[in-house]
């Protein structure tokens, strides 16, 4: 998986592209880090695949991102994405509507 | 498979359950935090209990549900393991192994005894599941193995909640990521079964970032889920996970009490999970009050009301035979590997490979005496092949000795908390394969030999402290294979042999004359005389020097040896060797006069021709040494020692054969090459004859004597010492004189 990170207006925004699996365990310090500024965006939209492993991290960057009060939110999800959140029903969790919207 | 048969299998599978499970308390033993250790051990009763409920075998079941029940409460925390809990489930487990062995017909000799323990010792489980700390639901199964209520038939079960979907409750073990699989695919899978109403996600028990391995699964599911599928094909989408994750399924229309069980028992916490399953629809609101507001009035299940349950039988048993089908599945791709064969039909394979040779053998001389190349060389192709199904039928009765070695664990445990000892027992070489027969026979001998290193060999711990030894005594078992035959040891680091004290008593029971000299050896080999014992305390394990000698001729019957070495303060190794198969080996035929004699191949080291000038000395005795590159060799003339008549040879050969440790040469008159031999037992009248091991059927259907190779050698090289120790024994009762 590549991470691409660009910063505008105080918004860290990270876009995650390819493969988010088991592989790609070895990225969590630097995810977490990434993901360590007061306002981070993240971009699902070219993660074409994910499993567990996957959303374990995601929800670990949220959870830190809720216990620190900082802003972290999903902007884009890839089908495959919108499909793993369907399935452990986590749209909510992530602050996203059933479709994978940000509400507006 | 009639129904006998399939009793047969449960009694088999019950037995290696058993040992599994004793081996599982061990471990338990050693570290009582052992996770999978209970894991296992409250499979292997859970197991057992569902297989008997097959059979309608309600001793068994009754008892084993009790057991289970404590399992599970040692399983979720509830009751501590301690050393007396581990005595207890041991106890239990031999308790079952005596009902088991009733179940398959064996006469067992102290059955009231054994009988008489099972209120003790269910009284006893009880008194441990009532030890049980926060007793949170009125029933004490477990959430794997059982609401009472299978299938939801209506107005059986007690209490139903309204919520008509299956309730299903994952937590998903550490380890399953790791092991490739992904709980996402479990529930696609379950989508394909029905449909998924209401799902929540618990992914709270994830650690802080710090102590989080990405690898590691930290994911919970409690699900709703709606489906015409039975339980069994609900349940059996777990089977691949069933280890390493706590699967609770609640059918439709369960009982309040499952549904409060399964709110006890979540990690979450008892608010947590309410909350989920009233907000998923499982519960309502008030549902879930009434089953706190039932907790908090629940006290631990009195006895009575255990055995009422125990009696209620039928539909536990339903469930377990549900899960032994879906372990079943799990099972049968390893039972693939193997196939249960009737000993008496490898017994038949082997005697009837046994008679292909002697046919074979004598067919191949035929073809010789024809001269008929072509027959010769078909014929000697024949016998490859002979030789090869011969090798392939007796390597199958070729088991490893650690079927043997398994149940030494538990006796050393055993005996070492008898005997206050600590002792550390070490297993190598189990894989060492010998004869069935062999390895059914050799058990008795080894377990004396064991209990007798524990408890002479090895000094109390006072006494090692003293030493200067470490407190914890080692016991070793050891097989390794050694030309032909397969030696086992059993080492202790004891105190080692008492050469004096042995001398002592051997020449007090009148067993050696005084002045007599011998060597360590000889000293040591004493003990294995009928009625010797120098204990000098009778323990109820050992000392009444009744059974040394009894290893000895069980062994000697199976055509095996036992010696020591030994070194006082150091420890003592007692080494059986046995001859590899019982049925057929490659041998060696010799010619002395007109009869043919057969040494076991591999105990043939070389052969050379006796030099002339040592023929001419040898003449007339019966025995001899040879210069053998320098060393003395002790040799024997079998045409003497068998007193044969009859033409000799001009040219005389010696044949070296070794046995252990000790080499001997056998002057023979000539050398007829390597010969398959089938070993046919000798006619009870020749049973005392020294010097032969059994007889077979050459080619030509003449019979040849198969010659006892360390019978032979230990008279050749002990013919030697005793020359040496009547020289020396003169000397010093020489000196000795008075003056």
């Amino acid at each position: 998986m590549e991470m691409k990170t660009h910063s505008a207006d105080g918004v860290m925004h990270l876009a995650l592209q390819g493969e988010f699996t088991i592989y790609d365990a070895g990225i969590k310090d630097e995810l977490l880090a990434l993901c360590a500024g007061p306002r981070v965006e993240i971009d699902l939209s070219q993660v074409n695949e994910i499993d567990s492993v996957g959303v374990q991290l995601l929800l670990l960057v949220l959870r830190q991102a809720q216990m620190q009060q900082r802003s972290l939110r999903l902007v884009a999800l890839h089908p495959a994405v919108n499909t793993m959140f369907e399935l452990y029903d986590l749209h909510q969790t992530f602050g996203l509507d059933n479709n994978g919207e940000l509400p507006s | 498979m009639s129904t006998d048969d399939v009793l047969q299998t449960f009694v088999a599978e019950a037995r290696e359950l058993l040992l599994g499970m004793e081996d599982s308390l061990l471990a338990l033993e050693r570290d009582p935090r052992d996770g999978e250790a209970i894991s296992a051990t409250f499979r292997a009763i859970h197991t057992i209990k569902g297989s008997a409920g097959l059979f309608s075998l309600d001793q068994l079941v009754a008892f084993a549900h009790v057991a289970e029940t404590l399992l599970d409460l040692v399983r979720d925390g509830r009751v501590a393991v301690d050393g007396d809990l581990i005595a207890l489930l041991l106890e239990c487990s031999d308790y079952l192994g005596f009902l088991i062995n009733q179940i398959a017909g064996e006469e067992v000799a102290d059955a009231a005894t054994q009988e008489a323990r099972r209120p003790t010792l269910l009284a006893r489980l009880q008194a441990c599941i009532a030890s049980s700390v926060a007793p949170s639901a009125s029933q004490a199964e477990s959430p794997r193995q059982a609401p009472p209520s299978a299938v939801p038939a209506a107005g059986e079960v007690a209490d139903p909640v309204h919520n008509d979907a299956w309730h299903i409750s994952l937590r998903f073990g550490p380890e399953v990521l790791k092991n490739g699989m992904d709980p996402a695919s479990f529930l696609r899978y379950l989508g394909t079964l029905g449909e998924i109403a209401h799902i929540t996600t618990l992914w709270q028990q994830m650690p802080a970032p710090e102590a989080m391995d990405a690898e590691n699964c930290y994911l919970g599911f409690e699900l709703d889920f709606r489906s015409e599928a039975s339980r069994e094909a609900i349940d059996s989408t777990f089977d691949f996970v069933r280890d390493d994750c706590r699967i609770t399924l609640l059918p439709p229309r369960s009982s309040i009490d499952d549904y409060l069980k399964l709110i006890a028992e979540a990690p979450e916490g008892l608010e947590r999970l309410g909350e989920i399953l009233v907000a998923s629809g499982a519960l309502s609101q008030a549902e879930l009050e009434r089953a706190l507001e039932r907790q908090r009035q629940a006290a631990p299940p009195a006895l009575g009301e255990m055995l009422i349950q125990e009696d209620g039988i039928p539909a536990p048993v339903v469930q377990a035979a549900l899960e032994k089908q879906a372990k079943g599945r799990e099972n049968r791709s390893a039972a693939t590997r193997f196939i249960r064969v009737d000993a008496e039909k490898l017994e038949d394979l082997i005697n009837q490979v046994g008679e292909l040779v002697i046919a074979g053998a004598s067919a191949t001389l035929l073809s010789q005496r024809s001269g008929d190349t072509a027959l010769i060389e078909a014929m000697a192709q024949v016998g490859r092949h002979v030789e090869e199904i011969r090798d392939r039928a007796l390597s199958l009765r070729m088991v490893e000795i650690g079927e043997s070695f398994n149940r030494f664990p538990r006796v050393v445990r055993d005996v070492s908390r008898e005997l206050g000892k600590d002792i550390e027992l070490v297993i190598t070489g189990a894989e060492t394969e010998l004869d069935k027969t062999v390895v059914e026979k050799i058990g008795d001998p080894l377990m004396h030999l064991v209990r007798n290193s524990m408890d002479h060999g090895i000094e109390s711990i006072e006494e090692r402290l003293a030493r200067g030894k470490p407190a914890q005594g080692r016991l070793s078992l050891h097989a390794y294979h050694e030309s032909g035959s397969i030696v086992i040891e059993v080492a202790d680091d004891g105190g080692g042999l008492k050469r004096d004290k042995i001398l002592a008593k051997a020449m007090d029971r009148g067993l050696v004359a005084p002045g007599q000299a011998l060597t360590d050896r000889d000293v040591f080999n004493l003990i294995f005389e009928p009625g010797f014992s120098t204990a000098e305390q009778v323990t109820n394990l050992s000392g009444r020097g009744v059974g040394m000698d009894v290893v000895r001729r069980n062994i000697s019957a199976l055509r095996g040896s036992i010696d020591i070495e030994s070194q006082e303060g150091v420890g003592t190794t007692m080494r059986i060797r046995l001859p590899l198969t019982l049925a057929i080996i490659d041998g060696f035929l010799i010619q002395v006069a007109d009869s043919a004699f057969v040494l076991p191949l591999d105990l043939v080291q070389e052969c050379m021709e006796l030099p002339d000038g040592e023929r001419l000395q040898s003449r007339g005795q019966s025995s001899h040494y040879l210069d053998l590159r320098g060393e003395a060799l002790p040799c024997l003339r079998l045409r003497n020692l068998l007193n044969l008549e009859g033409e000799s040879s001009q040219r005389e050969n010696v044949v070296i054969v070794q046995y252990g440790n000790r080499r001997a040469g056998l002057v023979v008159d000539r050398l007829l090459g390597e010969f398959q031999t089938v070993i046919k037992p000798l006619g009870q009248i020749f049973r005392h004859l020294r010097g032969f091991s059994g007889s077979t059927i050459l080619g030509t259907g003449e019979v040849a004597l198969i010659l006892d190779v360390p019978t032979l050698v230990h008279d050749a090289s002990g013919r030697e010492a005793r020359l040496l120790g009547e020289s020396n024994a003169g000397q010093a009762i020489g000196s000795e004189q008075p003056a």
